[in-house]
């Protein structure tokens, strides 16, 4: 599966390497497979261009990537059961996209993949550890009171992975998507702590359940 | 499986290569629309060992995260 839409726009959004199932209210598009999709570089960045172009044409709500129905039945009947809840999705996201902002430590060394010599050295890491996402959990306060955008409207994960302080997920109209990059990267360029990188538009992956 | 196939068609979308694998890998693989369907990946190579990890790594974050909100007794 790509991407949900209405109903109403399934046509829009449709291209001949897409099935489109259909409910009263909600339709899933699709792409035919005859295995599991491989999670590859190609695999991974062909799903995100369909799911960006997806949500070009019309409000949607994009697919985590490898779900797979045994066919257009088993995936019609999974739509109907979480019909309504994704119409209420659809309509609360709208034709927003999301911006995926990356905050980089600027002074962070690599905390190496050695695992501790000892209790102590264990005890120690994790106490750094949660140190970091602390500080990471304070940067990303003061980096969404500076957008103009309301909270509800931002996503973020502390420290997901080495050497960055925290992703986070804004979900902004179009019109809204050059300043909000503004702020971003002025944050970025204002901060002694973090860097700040910008992805998007992107389809509101963040802001889909 | 048995009906989807017969109606395959060539993905003509050109993958976009702007934003780092990483960042792909997190969005795609721990955010989206799920339905009930089954989440098959099917991996090899090289990207076994390299998605492998990326989702460990992430349930782990999940799981600390649950661990963190949940309520002390």
């Amino acid at each position: 599966m790509r991407a949900i839409v209405r109903s109403a726009d399934a046509d829009r959004s449709a291209s001949p390497d897409l099935v489109v199932v259909r409910t009263d209210q909600v339709a899933a598009l699709a792409s035919a497979c005859a295995a599991a999709p491989e999670a590859s570089e190609s695999e991974l960045r062909t799903h995100d261009a369909i799911t960006l172009r997806i949500h070009s044409a019309s409000p949607s709500l994009p697919s985590r990537f490898g779900q797979l129905f045994s066919d257009e039945d088993a995936l019609a009947r999974a739509l109907k059961e979480r019909e309504e809840s994704l119409r209420k999705g659809l309509d609360s996201v709208g034709a927003r996209v999301e911006l995926s902002a990356t905050l980089r430590w600027r002074d962070r060394r690599s905390s190496g993949a050695s695992a501790p010599a000892s209790g102590t050295e264990y005890l120690e890491s994790r106490a750094a550890r949660e140190h970091e996402r602390q500080r990471a959990e304070q940067v990303v306060a003061r980096f969404i009171e500076q957008l103009p955008c309301e909270r509800a409207f931002a996503r973020h994960r502390s420290c997901p992975r080495d050497g960055v302080a925290a992703i986070v997920a804004l979900l902004v109209t179009r019109d809204e998507v050059e300043t909000m990059r503004t702020h971003i990267q002025s944050f970025g360029e204002r901060s002694s702590e973090v860097t700040a990188t910008v992805h998007g538009p992107l389809p509101p992956y963040s802001f889909a359940s | 499986m048995a009906r989807i196939p017969l109606r395959i068609a060539p993905v003509n979308d050109v993958a976009s290569t702007d934003i780092p694998l990483v960042d792909i890998v997190d969005r795609l693989l721990e955010r989206g629309v799920v339905l009930a369907g089954g989440a098959v990946i099917s991996v090899a190579g090289v990207d076994l060992i390299e998605l492998r990890l990326n989702v460990l790594l992430a349930s782990v974050d999940a799981l600390d995260r649950v661990e963190r909100e949940r309520p002390l007794p």
